[in-house]
């Protein structure tokens, strides 16, 4: 009788140890909403729940990253998301508050294989998706495609462009971009890049567009628009190519998104499986080759066709402006000021 | 005696205590925990920081950004107060005045645009004003017009969308305030050789003035805390205490500041609701 | 404050909102020169409609209004120059008293100085010196009824329309403004219509007494012709109480009631048939004999008088006795009476075709 009970006791031991060892329980994801959201269950999460049939993976949405962070940080004494997804400036902001975890390198043997820009300071969570910032138009109607920011004073363009402003992080990128067009260093000073993009703010037909430039070029009011890649690739799709998009010809700056593990996950052993798996070569390809985000594993072998209309092919990647997110949110606010009061207002 | 007195004390605290508890959870709370959140370091990059400091009210009160928003709210909540008053006080007599089985169905009809919401109406501005819109469609084809003006993605774009979003409350207002109105009053005026003019100025205008002060009110109020219809119809160029405290919010995370314009538009308020006390009490003797 | 007083006639006046009946029919009516006429009537008569077409607050459907031989009919409310007070006074509770008075004056542009005397002058007529300053709303019902007579008055209207201005008081204070108003009306010779639901009110105030009846035009006299002299079996039971029995002519000069034969003025054709109409104070009680014979079925004390009801075979009446005399005190329900009254004081309405 008692060595019955021994043994079952032997066995219950043997089933935790191997529990310990393959993930199991339940663990909640936070990324981004709508096309994304199917996108990446397809490619990254239902192949996850394949190979770990123990777990279950639930998604959750709250808007963008800072709508994100906003979340966690309301959860923080009893986080109740294991896994977020979000941009970089954002996920910087969550690292140092303690939002989220170190990583540990030996449960995540993928982040050796990751490429060098995604690695992001700490040992925090590294990049999972790279996108850039592109301009997008109507193929019917603009003739010939501009190539490129500097296109944008043509006045043939008047009143029709929608060109996010800062704070939004396109407006980032909006400067950095003008800072090379005029030859300055956005490092050191904007002031060109200000004083040209004042010029154009009286062809801006709006500086947010709502809900956003894709929708409103395939709506008629906007012909041009600033936007990001994988975004304006499936919008390219859906609309059968009237959706143009365009590499700008002065480069482009990536937009990061990290996977991060959140500080107090109830089971970062699953948590921390499921980050290995999204970065993964294969999910890292699917996801590439379903949304146009480039990946961020630079083993993945993602088919041409799809790799071509990201930033990883080597055309675009060659052009590429590196621009440190961590140092943006130093001169951000000074930044957005002289949107609003120069470029916005035209003071 | 004493102990059933003491007794129905008891029962009476009892019983307000659901209310007192949902007013404290439901609003004391939020804005104890916004009070603090106000006071609350935060670095360059939005990062929120532990322990107390008085820094973002320092901005707030040095920075003349905060002024130029605060005018500039304020400026845009006056303006579509004034219009939905405008608009709205017309509307209102007709109503009060109306005499019909039709009435309740007219007055539903006013309030309806509030079953609607405020994006979904935006939306329906934006193709409106519009540059392809139809007033723009409607000036080009008159030849009176050969390029589009703009009437949104600007400060128009959103006075006018704040105005037709006031105007429900505006209308409900009034007409909850019309009520001391006797229409025999504007009759007696008459046979006393008042005009319709003077009898508007001299009996029925000032007679309506603790509506309009009770409904200019609760429109500024609900004009400088909107930031949806900014935000949809402003095209990026309207910059107001709401937006801000959005953008800080929930674009650039800094709770703190966020917390601190929220305090500063609650004191202005304050002071708002002070001032319509006393005006009311004046104008309606 | 002397006051000139128009002569105002109605011809043909209408009023029809389009459903139902029309409001007011065919109304003819010439009131004189510093006369006091009274439009009586029950509620939706159309006494009011008439008040507020001759005002200009409804527009007449058709007829005319002519004011000392003006045609005021398409003349705005404001160039009337007819003084009115309203059923709730209608005082301007965000003005003071002389403020509400002195309205109409302004109105007409007159001076300040001027305004301030004659306010002064208006408040004196009504006894209310000294009240210049409150609210309305800071004065009894009785004060609010002579604010806004002065403020109607003061104007020195060529014609006051008072509507149902004492329906609002109670009945002791009703009784003191009726005296008060009928002197000041009779002080100033302005031409007055006033209307009214009170047949009392009527008769003690009004030179003539207009009763309408569905619109129209019931009967036009003096208080005594149409409480003695009723036109119609409306008019004498609206104006005041009286029994009303069913007749048959019986082709020699009297009529049957209830199968007695009662000596009546009037002939009828044998087999009319007839309503007799007797007022309460003309029906003799004797304790046997009299035309009708009955059952006392209840008294009623009403303090001036006792209402004595009588019912028989096919008959009920109701009889008055003035409480001074003692008389009554004998009579008590089931004793039997018999019922008479003089043949002078009863009023024979033949029946017409349509039964009224």
């Amino acid at each position: 009788m008692l060595a019955r009970a021994a043994l079952a006791f032997a066995a219950l031991l043997a089933t935790v140890a191997s529990a310990g060892a393959q993930p199991a329980g339940e663990i909640t994801v936070m990324a981004y909403a709508g096309i994304f959201e199917d996108k990446y269950k397809a490619a990254v999460i239902v192949p996850f729940t394949q190979q770990f049939p123990q777990v279950k993976v639930n998604y959750f949405t709250a808007g963008n990253s800072a709508q994100m962070l906003g979340t966690l940080r309301a959860q923080r004494s009893s986080p109740q998301i294991d896994v977020a997804i979000l941009d970089v400036s954002v996920s910087n902001v969550g690292n140092k508050e303690g939002v989220f975890s170190r990583l540990d390198p030996a449960k995540v043997p993928s982040l050796k294989e990751l490429h060098a820009l995604a690695a992001v300071p700490g040992g925090f969570g590294p990049a999972v998706t790279f996108d850039h910032w592109v301009l997008v138009y109507d193929v019917e109607k603009v003739k010939p495609a501009p190539a490129g920011l500097a296109d944008l004073w043509d006045p043939r363009f008047k009143g029709q462009l929608g060109l996010s402003a800062m704070p939004n992080i396109q407006g980032i990128v909006a400067t950095v971009l003008a800072s090379k067009i005029v030859g300055e260093d956005y490092k050191v000073s904007i002031d060109g890049a200000m004083k040209r993009l004042k010029d154009l703010g009286p062809s801006v037909q709006t500086f947010d567009p709502q809900p956003d430039g894709y929708t409103l070029i395939l709506g008629n009011t906007l012909t041009v628009a600033s936007g990001w890649n994988a975004r304006a690739q499936l919008y390219h799709d859906d609309s059968k190519g009237r959706l143009g998009v365009v590499f700008p010809k002065e480069g482009s700056v990536f937009q990061i998104n990290t996977i991060n593990l959140v500080a107090g996950s109830k089971n970062p052993e699953a948590a921390t499986a499921f980050i290995e798996h999204a970065l993964g070569r294969d999910a890292q390809k699917r996801f590439t080759e379903s949304m146009f985000y480039a990946p961020t594993n630079a083993k993945a072998e993602v088919a041409p066709a799809a790799i071509a209309r990201t930033a990883a092919s080597p055309d675009n990647m060659a052009r590429m402006i590196p621009l440190d997110w961590d140092w943006v949110t130093t001169i951000r606010d000074a930044w957005n000021n002289r949107w609003r009061r120069e470029v916005i207002a035209g003071r | 005696m004493a102990g059933d007195r003491e007794g129905r004390r008891g029962l009476a605290a009892a019983l307000s205590l659901p209310a007192v508890a949902t007013v404290s959870l439901g609003f004391l709370l939020p804005v104890v925990w916004l009070a603090r959140m106000s006071l609350n370091p935060s670095d360059a990059s939005g990062a929120l920081g532990e322990g107390w400091t008085l820094h973002h009210y320092k901005e707030l009160v040095t920075d003349s950004f905060y002024a130029d928003l605060a005018l500039a709210s304020l400026k845009m909540s006056v303006t579509a107060t004034f219009f939905a008053l405008m608009v709205g006080y017309p509307i209102a007599l007709f109503l009060h005045r109306l005499e019909s089985r039709w009435k309740t169905l007219l007055v539903l009809l006013a309030i309806c645009p509030l079953l609607v919401s405020g994006v979904v109406r935006a939306y329906g501005w934006i193709v409106i004003l519009g540059d392809a819109g139809w007033i723009n469609s409607m000036l080009k084809g008159a030849g009176l017009i050969d390029r589009p003006i703009r009437l949104v993605n600007n400060h128009v774009g959103v006075a006018i969308g704040l105005t037709e979003s006031l105007l429900p409350y505006m209308t409900l207002s009034l007409l909850a305030g019309l009520g001391r109105l006797d229409r025999g009053l504007e009759e007696a005026a008459r046979t006393l050789g008042a005009s319709p003019l003077r009898t508007f100025l001299r009996i029925t205008l000032p007679l309506s003035l603790p509506a309009v002060v009770l409904g200019s009110t609760i429109c500024f109020m609900l004009a400088i805390s909107a930031f949806v219809t900014p935000r949809l119809l402003g095209g990026g160029r309207v910059f107001l205490l709401a937006t801000e405290i959005y953008d800080q919010a929930l674009l650039t995370l800094n709770w703190p500041l966020a917390a601190t314009i929220a305090v500063a538009i609650l004191v202005l308020f304050s002071l708002v609701l002070v001032a319509s006390g006393r005006l009311q009490r004046r104008v309606a003797q | 404050m002397p006051s000139g007083g128009g002569r105002l006639a109605l011809a043909g006046l209408r009023k029809d909102y389009g459903v139902g009946e029309p409001a007011v029919d065919r109304l003819d009516l010439e009131i004189g020169q510093g006369e006091f006429v009274a439009l009586l009537g029950p509620s939706g008569c159309g006494k009011t409609t008439t008040l507020r077409m001759i005002a200009g607050l409804v527009e007449p459907t058709a007829g005319r209004i002519l004011l000392d031989g003006d045609d005021l009919t398409a003349k705005p409310v404001h160039r009337r120059n007819i003084g009115m007070v309203f059923q709730n006074y209608a005082l301007f509770p965000h003005m003071s008293v002389a403020d509400n008075i002195a309205f109409g004056l302004e109105m007409r542009g007159i001076a300040g100085a001027d305004i301030r005397g004659r306010v002064a002058e208006a408040l004196a007529l009504v006894r209310l010196s000294g009240f210049e300053a409150r609210r309305p709303k800071a004065l009894s019902g009785g004060q609010q009824q002579r604010v806004a007579l002065a403020r109607a008055l003061v104007i020195r209207p060529d014609l006051l329309l008072l509507d149902e201005p004492l329906s609002n008081l109670d009945a002791k204070l009703r009784e003191e403004m009726r005296g008060e108003i009928r002197e000041i009306q009779r002080r100033l010779g302005i031409t007055t219509v006033f209307v009214t639901h009170d047949q009392t009110e009527a008769l003690a105030l009004a030179d003539r007494v207009a009763v309408m009846e569905r619109g129209r035009l019931a009967q036009l006299g003096t208080p005594e012709d149409v409480y003695e002299r009723p036109a119609t079996p409306f008019v004498a039971r609206f104006v005041g109480r009286i029994n009303a029995l069913a007749a048959a002519a019986g082709g020699d000069g009297r009529l049957r009631i209830a199968g007695a034969a009662i000596p009546v003025a009037d002939l009828l054709p044998v087999g009319a048939r007839a309503t007799v109409m007797v007022r309460p104070q003309h029906i003799a009680l004797t304790p046997s004999g009299g035309a009708l014979s009955g059952r006392i079925t209840g008294l009623t004390y009403v303090g001036d008088v006792v209402q004595i009801a009588v019912a028989g075979d096919g008959f009920a009446v109701v009889a008055e006795r003035g409480t001074a005399d003692p008389g009554w005190r004998g009579l008590g329900p089931g004793q039997d009476v018999g019922v008479a009254w003089p043949a002078t004081a009863a009023l024979v309405f033949p029946e017409n075709a349509n039964g009224r």
